[in-house]
């Protein structure tokens, strides 16, 4: 909404600054969002009349004029094809000032020019740049532009809320201007001059559905003369975001920005009959709006019609057949208050929004209706002249009852946190003209304009904004136990991104709807939750794994060319549920990795990330947590390579998956690197972590350390050979370790060499060499004899 | 000790000070080979381990198999002096860089979302979160949203089908911590919201913000500005100022909308804060009896203040990120500066 401070202070007298009109109002509800200068860059403009009109040799559209501007005549070269003697224009002489220029002497088309006739649109006036401006016979030449018009302004742009209709207005403004201590607010002056013909014998107005239209009323002018509005109305209207039409289409603009009531005028002689009945429209009823549209129509739209056809869809915009032109004499003006959830139903369904619509759609004032009527009608006649048919014909049947609203002064106080008295309360609603009654107990009177005001929580934020919020003393309450204590998950959460920061992994925050082609080609979109209205095919998906984010993320930093990523996330997945309402939704931890390891130092090579690396990761991820020890078991998984795809047990306990991504699923996601991939359930992890620790003590007795390296056949598992070694210890090996494992030269096909190195260690004494070499010679006797290994020497 | 673990102390001083001598990768080589290869002299002791005294074998075994180890770790260690172009023979090149271990990164979203959550565990708020998927009653209508408010539309708010949505705040945690849990609560919902937005500086279609909550009997809107004005504090330093306008929500009234006093000109004025030394942070008020209604609290009894804060938001001005899909897009360029 665009206030004017000009026409504001036609409303309130006030002696606030532009900067504090600024900042009361955004501290008090109208935020500010803009202010704009107008008339500024104007300066030495003045009236000027033209005497001598004459064609330019050679050229068909410039002019040479003489004008004069009180005190001489001057030359000046006119493109503008309305100029004509005896005009009176609006002239800009050398050394004057217009937006974006100062007048300097010029030569065109080779005749000398001192000065410049002006067009609106040069002033920034109006839009209107195809002519010059003209004015009314009766101004004298040399009048200064600032006597003719208040052209010089501030306009503010204000952000107004929902549930103050009453603001997308002057008047409305203006009263919060006087509730905050500004001034007295002063209704604009709606008496006017009336014939003896009434006009209630002129139309009869029917409402056939006085829940859609509680109100309407209308009056007559005759006789009317249309033309292009007065300068100070272009302006304001131009001034207020709104294109000038003419008088009387701008002058229903100009009251409804200056009251908030929005008013139709049609031309009454291309009615039908004359009358006017408001009713439903009919289930794909068509309509021609003045916008030149054809509209179709359902039975919630309501329709103004002449008894005959529709003349206008209510509250959102007339139509083309009844609109004012040139030719219009005899005018109809509605002035009406329509149901708000009629009109936002109706102007959604015709994808129409207006000036009108807006204000219907909050919430008119239904008791403005005939004082805008009169307003309006006072002003056509003024300006367009005609003649007012005597009185309003009001069409009213069940008047609106004002809610009463009690309130309690001491509830407003504890639920804001103030020490208001009962009259301070009374005073601030007052200055908003809600009227309060103090009997048995408080009464607030809800006024028509603030539909928002029905229940004591409603007059509090009255009270508290026009008190001001920042007067209202901030209270530091002690912290303390209400259970703020921090869940199992929390904390494991906590840990898991603490011990894969420390690691090197980079925590990736990404989006929860993912690419549904992706999730297609990977062949889980059958098993997805999918958004109904999607921004884009890109957006279409909500995750069923955090494998469809970390996809992209992979690609996007590959092609950036930083390969050598430990990604990491922990966020939430998920799954459509046949039980429940609701999708299933689960807290998952994945890790990605790709290129090499760590940084290249200097004099060391870089090793490349493979299955171990990751393996490694989780098996120390496991340990940081205390899970226990974590065992692969091979099993398919859609996007992992056959050779490469295990979940991830603990004992029994299926925690995830991990593994190398397949060739397909990397072409699938557009990747060019080796990418490894794990992702666990975080519930699982959770209902493994255990609740408590005992520490142990650490062995006091050291430890005889010997190797051993065998031969095998290759299919047997490095972890089979270990758990062996242990078994067959006698329990004095504590800490079995591989530290080699070779193929090839040396080692026939099939094999693998295998080397252990073993800790032999008892927690209450130290062993013997003999007893070590004992069991130590007795595990390679195993060995041999199980798996046919061979010792190395 | 025998004859065999003194010749093996031999051939290790003999080594040793072979490797040692070594100034170039052929002479490393040979030097591995005489020693470590097939022919080398270890080889040839291990040969021999036959004809040894069997009770001696498995000390000789262990010394043999350490004194390989010993030997090809010392190779490893010169010939790694040796390729070095950059390391000079006798001078210590400090400057060099260190061996720096890989280090990780926290999202800057989740530090800043910690940091929220340490301020306001501090004040005695819980941690409570949610599903992001859920229905329109929770997420609208308990929250007093009238039918036909816009943020209802397609066009707004992502829908699953009709009556499940993503949600578009995660006032959904409020209601449904007050719909399991008598008053009093003292709970933050932080966790991603979702808004038909296309992507742009100020936009993205998944956010994350962090709701607050507290209702007992005899909160106010004092209390409200005083939680806020804390959590100000706390996070950008004793000197932010913050300022409460009136606004507009269906679930709460009075409603407020809260600005900090812009970080970055402390006030004064900067194309950040747009000239005005203020910073629109997010919208609070005190809960509306009808959403206590519609939890089946007494509004009677009770009164709460509710507050929203886009966690993306203050990552922004706490970082000064001036777009926002900077977050979301998750290069590693960008997330290793914090
Ligand atoms: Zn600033």
């Amino acid at each position: 909404m665009k206030i004017s401070v000009n026409l504001l202070r036609e409303l309130i007298d006030f002696e606030w600054s532009a900067e504090r009109l600024v900042e009361n109002l955004t501290m008090s509800g109208s935020e500010v969002e803009a202010v704009e200068q107008k008339g500024n860059d104007i300066q030495g403009i003045l009236a000027a009349k033209v005497i001598e009109v004459a064609k330019i040799e050679g050229s068909d559209k410039l002019t040479c004029c003489t004008v004069f501007d009180g005190r001489e005549k001057i030359d000046v070269v006119c493109g503008a094809p309305n100029v004509a003697h005896d005009q009176v224009v609006l002239f800009a002489p050398v050394d004057s000032r217009i937006p974006g220029s100062t007048l300097e002497k010029a030569k065109i088309a080779g005749k000398e020019s001192a000065g410049m006739i002006l067009s609106e649109a040069e002033l920034q006036l109006s839009e209107n740049a195809g002519e010059i401006a003209v004015l009314p016979d009766d101004i004298k030449p040399g009048t200064p532009l600032e006597k003719i018009v208040d052209y010089k302004d501030t306009i503010l742009q204000l952000e107004i809320t929902p549930n103050r209709p009453d603001c997308l207005s002057h008047i409305g403004i203006a009263r919060e201007v006087q509730a905050l201590g500004g001034g007295k607010l002063k209704m604009p002056d709606v008496k006017l001059a009336e014939s003896d013909i009434p006009a209630s014998g002129a139309v009869k107005i029917v409402i056939d559905n006085p829940r859609g239209c509680p109100r309407y009323t209308g009056r007559v002018i005759r006789n009317v003369k249309i033309g292009p509005s007065p300068l100070w109305l272009k302006m304001m209207v131009y001034y207020l975001d709104m294109r000038p039409i003419n008088n009387v289409v701008d002058i229903t603009n100009y009251v409804m920005l200056e009251l908030g009531h929005p008013l139709h005028a049609f031309d009454f002689d291309l009615f039908k009959k004359p009358e006017v009945v408001v009713r439903n429209a009919s289930d794909g009823e068509k309509f021609i709006t003045l916008d030149e549209v054809e509209r179709t129509l359902n039975s919630n739209h309501l329709l103004i019609t002449d008894s005959v056809s529709g003349v206008a869809v209510a509250g959102i915009m007339g139509g083309e057949l009844s609109e004012v032109s040139e030719k219009t004499s005899n005018i109809l003006l509605e002035s009406a208050y329509f149901d708000p959830v009629i009109i936002r139903r109706g102007s959604k369904a015709l994808g129409l929004a207006t000036e009108s619509s807006r204000r219907f759609e909050r919430g008119a004032d239904p008791e403005m209706a005939p004082f805008a009527n009169n307003r309006a009608c006072k002003l056509i006649s003024e300006i367009a002249g005609g003649e007012n048919l005597s009185g309003v014909v009001d069409a009213y049947p069940a008047p609106l009852v004002p809610v009463e609203i009690d309130f309690k002064p001491e509830n407003i106080n504890s639920l804001l946190g103030t020490k208001l008295s009962a009259n301070a309360m009374c005073d601030i609603l007052k200055g908003l003209d809600i009227d309060t009654r103090n009997g048995d107990s408080y009464k607030a009177i809800q006024p028509s304009f603030r539909p928002d005001l029905t229940r004591e929580v409603d007059l509090s934020e009255e009270i508290a904004r026009i008190h001001g919020f920042e007067n209202i003393p901030p209270v530091f309450r002690p912290g303390g136990a209400l259970g703020a204590e921090e869940t199992k998950l929390q904390r494991l959460t906590r840990d898991i991104e603490s011990y894969l920061t420390g690691a090197g992994g980079t925590e990736v925050f990404s989006l929860t709807l993912v690419d549904s082609n992706l999730t297609r080609r990977l062949g889980l979109l059958e098993s997805s939750v999918t958004v109904m209205n999607p921004l884009s095919e890109e957006l279409a998906a909500v995750r069923p794994s955090l494998l469809l984010s970390m996809l992209p993320v992979l690609r996007r930093n590959i092609n950036f060319k930083e390969r050598d990523l430990f990604l990491y996330e922990l966020g939430d997945i998920y799954l459509p549920s046949d039980q429940e309402e609701l999708p299933l939704q689960q807290i998952r931890l994945a890790i990605g990795l790709s290129g090499y390891e760590a940084p290249v130092f200097w004099g060391e090579k870089q090793r490349k990330i493979d299955f171990f690396t990751i393996k490694g990761l989780v098996e120390n991820l496991a340990d940081y947590l205390k899970l226990g020890t974590i065992n692969l078991r091979p099993e398919p998984h859609f996007a992992f390579d056959k050779s490469r795809s295990f979940v991830v047990y603990i004992n029994d306990n299926n925690i995830g998956y991990l593994g190398s991504l397949s060739e397909e699923c990397l072409k699938i996601a557009d990747i060019k690197e080796e990418v490894l991939f794990a992702e666990f359930d975080m519930q699982k992890i959770e209902s493994l972590v255990p609740d408590s620790l005992a520490a142990k003590e650490v062995d006091r007795f050291p430890s005889a350390d010997r190797d051993i390296a065998i031969v095998i056949d290759e299919n047997i598992g490095a972890e089979e050979i270990r758990s062996e070694i242990i078994n067959s210890s006698v329990g004095f090996a504590d800490d079995v370790r591989i530290f080699d494992l070779y193929h090839g030269k040396n080692i026939p096909e099939s094999k693998k060499s295998l080397a252990f190195s073993i800790k032999y260690r008892l927690p209450d004494r130290t062993l013997t060499d003999e007893e070590v070499d004992d069991v130590h010679g007795k595990i390679a006797d195993v060995l041999k004899m199980k798996f046919g290994a061979e010792l190395r020497s | 000790m025998s004859e065999i673990l003194t010749f093996l102390k031999t051939i290790e001083e003999e080594a040793r000070s072979a490797i040692e001598k070594a100034d170039d990768k052929t002479a490393l080589d040979n030097v591995a080979y005489s020693y470590l290869g097939r022919k080398g002299k270890l080889a040839e002791v291990s040969r021999g381990f036959g004809k040894l005294d069997p009770g001696i074998r498995p000390r000789v075994g262990s010394r043999l198999n350490e004194l390989k180890k010993t030997l090809n770790e010392l190779i490893t260690q010169k010939a790694g002096a040796l390729t070095s172009v950059l390391e000079s023979k006798d001078v210590f090149d400090y400057t060099l860089p260190g061996k720096r271990s890989p280090v990780g990164r926290r999202h800057p979203l989740m530090q800043t979302a910690d940091r929220m959550v340490q301020i306001f565990r501090g004040m005695g708020f819980s941690v409570a979160t949610g599903p992001d998927i859920d229905t329109e009653f929770i997420n609208f209508d308990a929250l007093n949203t009238p039918e036909d408010h816009p943020a209802r539309d397609l066009s707004d708010t992502f829908y699953i089908k009709k009556g499940i949505l993503l949600r578009p705040h995660t006032s959904t945690v409020q209601v449904r911590t007050m719909m399991a849990q008598k008053p009093p609560v003292r709970i933050i919902s932080p966790g991603r919201c979702y808004r038909s937005d296309a992507p742009d500086a100020s936009h993205s279609p998944v956010f994350y913000q962090c709701e607050g909550l507290y209702v007992d009997e005899r909160v106010t809107f004092g209390d409200l500005k005083g939680a806020i004005i804390q959590f100000a504090r706390d996070m950008f330093g004793p000197g932010i100022k913050v300022r409460f306008r009136p606004h507009f929500f269906p679930f709460t009234e009075p409603s407020a909308e809260y600005d900090f006093s812009c970080m970055i000109c402390g006030g004064n004025g900067c194309r950040v804060c747009k000239n005005s030394g203020w910073l629109e942070i997010s919208g609070a008020g005190m809960v509306d009896p009808e959403v206590f209604r519609a939890v089946g609290y007494d509004p009677g009894k009770v009164t709460g203040y509710a507050f929203g804060m886009g966690v993306d938001r203050i990552t922004m001005l706490r970082y000064r990120i001036g777009d926002i899909r900077l977050l979301y897009e998750n290069d590693v360029r960008f997330l290793r500066q914090f």
